[in-house]
């Protein structure tokens, strides 16, 4: 089986090829995991208090917070929105595809380190894990410690891809 | 310590920044460090990528204080104004990186 690969579809997409049926399958379960983001174990990760000072925190609760909590919930939600268009590669293709606009990039880095976060959080997943082969994935935990590969692997993509300078304008000559 | 208006502030040996101007004197005592701690999940690229964009560090410095959170558990990765210091700390959220501030020992 081929790896993921992100490319510019055209000026303004980019397209995951590649995308093996577990990848696909961990895409299209990010709206259901970033739900559980008000978790008050999930949210103490997601939205931690930013100091010591008891003032500064009663600030951050009524100001910061709730601004987090909207570029959070609208990163999800735009993703969410694309994820309608992933599709089989091919007839009888075993790959999937999705195209999704370039100015979308931030929304799915955001969505796809979230919903990281928040399965990790959810199963205590340790540095340890982290390194360690996958063992069975019957086993809800294991399972979700390959979802947050498969995502940190799509993630990486897009990290790489933000550092890529912009495609210059055709000039005719390449 | 005190930072005259204009001093460049500087985080592991690196000169990063310089302290605003306008900024009054209240504020230059004992500054505010932006702290930013290891946690199992984020990948090493991303935090990288992170303190580029929020800070406008370049690559070496930001994938120095990223090996720092990853080997040392945290890093301190600004120092100054109260007011800029909540400001990078809700930057820093908003790309979930565990990230605190806490008034400079010195």
């Amino acid at each position: 089986m081929k790896k993921p690969r992100l490319e510019r579809a055209d000026a303004t997409s980019l397209r995951f090829t590649n995308l093996a049926p577990f990848f696909a399958d961990s895409l299209l379960q990010i709206p259901d995991i970033l739900a559980l983001r008000d978790r008050p174990d999930i949210a103490r990760r997601l939205f931690p208090a930013p100091s010591d000072d008891a003032r500064i925190n009663r600030e951050w609760i009524s100001l910061a917070e709730p601004e987090l909590r909207r570029l959070f919930a609208s990163a999800g939600e735009i993703m969410a929105g694309d994820l309608a268009g992933l599709e089989l590669e091919a007839r009888r293709s075993p790959a999937f595809r999705i195209v999704f606009p370039a100015n979308h990039t931030n929304a799915w880095m955001s969505a796809l380190n979230e919903a990281r976060l928040i399965l990790g959080e959810q199963y205590g997943v340790t540095e340890e894990d982290m390194t360690r082969p996958l063992r069975d994935l019957e086993n809800p935990r294991e399972l979700a410690l390959a979802r947050i590969w498969a995502l940190g692997y799509l993630l990486e993509l897009l990290v790489a891809g933000a550092e890529e300078p912009p495609p210059r304008a055709s000039s005719g000559s390449d | 310590m005190k930072l005259e208006p204009g001093a460049q502030i500087r985080i592991c040996g690196e000169q990063t920044a310089a302290r605003p101007e306008a900024e009054t004197d209240v504020s230059l005592d004992r500054p505010w460090n932006v702290l930013v701690y290891n946690d199992p999940i984020n990948l090493m690229s991303y935090v990288t990528m992170v303190f580029q964009r929020v800070f406008g560090y370049p690559r070496p410095l930001a994938e120095k204080l990223m090996l720092e959170v990853h080997h040392r558990g945290r890093s301190l990765v600004w120092s100054g104004a109260r007011e800029r210091a909540e400001l990078y700390v809700q930057q820093l959220q908003s790309y979930q990186l565990l990230a605190r501030m806490e008034r400079s020992e010195s």
